[in-house]
C-alpha cells in the first residue's frame, strides 16, 4: 500500500525532500546537517588534486602534440633533426616553466619576517557566481585559518615596440578554511570578501570590498573625500584588521570614483590576475584574535577612571 | 548497479571538469558540465532522473564552495542548497517540458539548454540575493547570459560525448518512444 504510494507520487515525494532540505541548509546556514555534510569536502578535495593532475597531464600532451604537428611539416626538409629538436623543444619548454617558477621563488623580496609556504592551486570557482581557490597544502603543513596567501606573477606591459616583464608579488586572500591535506581561500575578490588597505601615496586608510554592486571588479570603500584618488594609485594591506602584515600590495586605483556621503568609493583593479593563478603561497602568521577582543564600555569603569 | 555507478562516475568527471581544470574557460566564463548532464538526463531520462541528477551535481558544487566563518556568532555559514535546489528543479522542469519535442535536432537541445541555463542563472541569482548577498543586476549581462551561449554551443558537442559514452540512457529513451 505505502509501497505503492510511494511509486506513484515520487516526484511530488522527491521535489519535497529536495525543497525541504535546500530551503531548511539555506536558512540555518550553520546546521549540524551542513557542517557534517561539508566535511565531504575532504574528499572532494583529494579527487580534485588527482583529476588536476591528470588534467595538467592531458595539457602537456595537448601541448608536446601541438609542437608535434609543426615539426611534422618541416619532416621532409629535416628529418633528422627533427627527433632531437623534438625532444630540445619539450625539455626547453619544460625548462623554462620551471625556470619562471624558480626565479618567482628566489625573486620573492623579504617583505613579511614569516615564513611561507607555497602551494599548488588545485581547484578554482566551482562556478562563475562565487570564487573560492582550494590548495594542496593543509594542517598537516602548517596552514590553519585567516593565514594570508599572496602571488607572484610576471607581468607583462609594452610600450612601444618594447616588451616588458615584471614580476609581481600582491595579496590573494586569506584562507578560511583547513582540512589535513587541502585548504579552501577566500580571494579578494570574492563578495564575502573584507580587507583593510591604505593609499600608499597618501598613507590614508580605507576598506576594500569583494562586493561591488555596479562592476565585477572589488570596490574601495570608506576613502576619506579628502584624498584625490589617481586612477593607477597603489593599494597595500594596512594590517589594521591583524590578519595581513603592513604594506603588501593588493592592487590599483580603477576608473569608477563615486562620492557618498563623507567618504568616497572606487573600483580597484587586483594585482594578480586571479584566472591565470597556478602557485601560490602562504605567509604563516596565525591571526592574534585577543588584539580585538574590547572590554565592554559600563557606567562602572568611566566613574573608577 | 553499474548503471548507477556510471551515472555516479559522470558526475563526478562533471563537476571536476568544472573546478579543477581551467581550460574550458573562455574571457573568464565557465560552462556548467553539470547542468548539461542534469539536461541530458532530464532530456531522455525524464524529469525523476533530471531532478535527482541536477540535486547531487549541485550538492557536489555547495560542498566545494566550503563556508565562511561568522566572526560575530563565531560559526561556519554554509552555501548548502545554493546550486542543488535550481539544478534540481530546471532539471525537474526540463524533464517535464522535453516529452514531446524531437530530440534528434541538436538545435533544439541546443536551445533547450540555453533556455534552462538562463532559468537556472535566474534562480541562483535570486538564491544568493535572498540568502546571502545582493548582487548587481548587470550579473544577467556579464554572467548568466554569456555562460547560457557557451552552455548552448558545447552542449551540441558535449551531448554527442554523453550519448556515446552513456548509450543505455539514450537507448532506454529510444525504446520509450518507439
Amino acid at each position: 500500500m505505502l509501497a505503492n504510494y510511494l511509486a506513484k507520487y515520487k516526484s511530488g515525494i522527491s521535489i519535497l525532500i529536495i525543497i525541504l532540505f535546500c530551503s531548511s541548509n539555506l536558512i540555518w546556514k550553520s546546521n549540524i546537517l551542513s557542517r557534517t555534510a561539508n566535511k565531504a569536502s575532504i574528499i572532494l578535495d583529494f579527487f580534485s588534486e588527482t583529476f588536476h593532475g591528470i588534467g595538467e597531464g592531458v595539457k602537456r600532451v595537448v601541448g608536446s602534440y601541438s609542437s608535434y604537428q609543426n615539426i611534422k611539416e618541416e619532416r621532409d626538409l629535416l628529418r633528422e633533426k627533427l627527433h632531437a629538436s623534438r625532444e630540445l623543444k619539450v625539455k626547453v619548454k619544460e625548462l623554462q616553466r620551471e625556470n619562471i617558477r624558480l626565479l618567482q621563488l628566489l625573486k620573492i623580496p623579504p617583505v613579511v619576517d614569516f615564513p611561507v609556504i607555497q602551494a599548488e592551486v588545485i581547484s578554482q570557482d566551482p562556478d562563475n557566481w562565487f570564487r573560492t581557490i582550494i590548495i594542496n597544502k593543509g594542517s598537516n603543513d602548517g596552514v590553519s585559518t585567516y593565514m594570508p596567501v599572496m602571488a607572484v606573477q610576471v607581468k607583462r606591459s609594452t610600450i612601444g615596440t618594447h616588451q616588458t616583464e615584471k614580476l609581481v608579488q600582491a595579496v590573494v586572500g586569506k584562507v578560511i578554511q583547513v582540512n589535513p591535506n587541502s585548504s579552501r581561500i577566500l580571494p579578494i575578490v570574492d563578495k564575502h570578501s573584507r580587507l583593510g588597505i591604505r593609499l600608499s601615496r597618501t598613507n590614508h586608510w580605507a576598506m576594500l570590498m569583494g562586493k561591488n554592486s555596479k562592476s565585477e571588479l572589488p570596490q574601495l570603500d570608506y576613502l576619506s573625500l579628502s584624498v584625490f584618488a589617481k586612477l593607477g594609485d597603489e593599494i597595500v594591506t594596512s594590517g589594521g584588521e591583524g590578519i595581513f602584515p603592513k604594506r603588501l600590495l593588493v592592487g590599483y586605483i580603477g576608473k569608477n570614483v563615486e562620492r557618498l556621503g563623507g567618504f568616497q568609493r572606487t573600483d580597484v583593479i587586483p594585482a594578480i590576475d586571479f584566472q591565470k593563478l597556478d602557485y601560490v603561497y602562504i605567509i604563516k602568521k596565525k591571526w592574534d584574535k585577543s588584539k580585538f577582543k574590547f572590554k565592554s564600555l559600563t557606567v562602572d569603569s568611566i566613574t573608577e577612571e | 548497479m553499474l548503471e548507477k555507478s556510471v551515472i555516479a562516475l559522470s558526475i563526478l568527471i562533471s563537476y571536476f571538469l568544472q573546478t579543477s581544470v581551467s581550460f574550458f574557460s573562455l574571457a573568464g566564463v565557465k560552462p556548467d558540465f553539470l547542468l548539461i548532464l542534469t539536461i541530458y538526463f532530464a532530456v531522455f531520462r525524464g524529469s525523476f532522473s533530471g531532478l535527482w541528477i541536477g540535486f547531487m551535481g549541485g550538492l557536489l558544487q555547495d560542498f566545494n564552495l566550503g563556508g565562511i566563518l561568522d566572526i560575530q556568532s563565531n560559526q561556519m555559514e554554509f552555501f548548502t542548497g545554493i546550486h542543488a535546489l535550481p539544478k534540481a528543479l530546471v532539471g525537474f522542469i526540463v524533464g517535464k517540458l522535453s516529452r514531446n519535442i524531437n530530440k534528434e535536432s541538436p538545435l533544439i537541445i541546443s536551445l533547450m539548454l540555453f533556455s534552462a541555463s538562463i532559468g537556472y542563472g535566474i534562480f541562483v541569482f535570486s538564491s544568493i540575493n535572498i540568502f546571502h548577498q545582493d548582487i548587481a543586476a548587470e550579473a544577467f549581462f556579464t554572467k548568466i547570459f554569456p555562460e547560457s551561449i557557451y552552455n548552448a554551443i558545447l552542449s551540441v558537442v558535449w551531448m554527442k560525448f554523453l550519448k556515446w559514452a552513456m548509450p543505455s540512457v539514450y537507448s532506454v529513451t529510444s525504446r520509450r518512444y518507439l
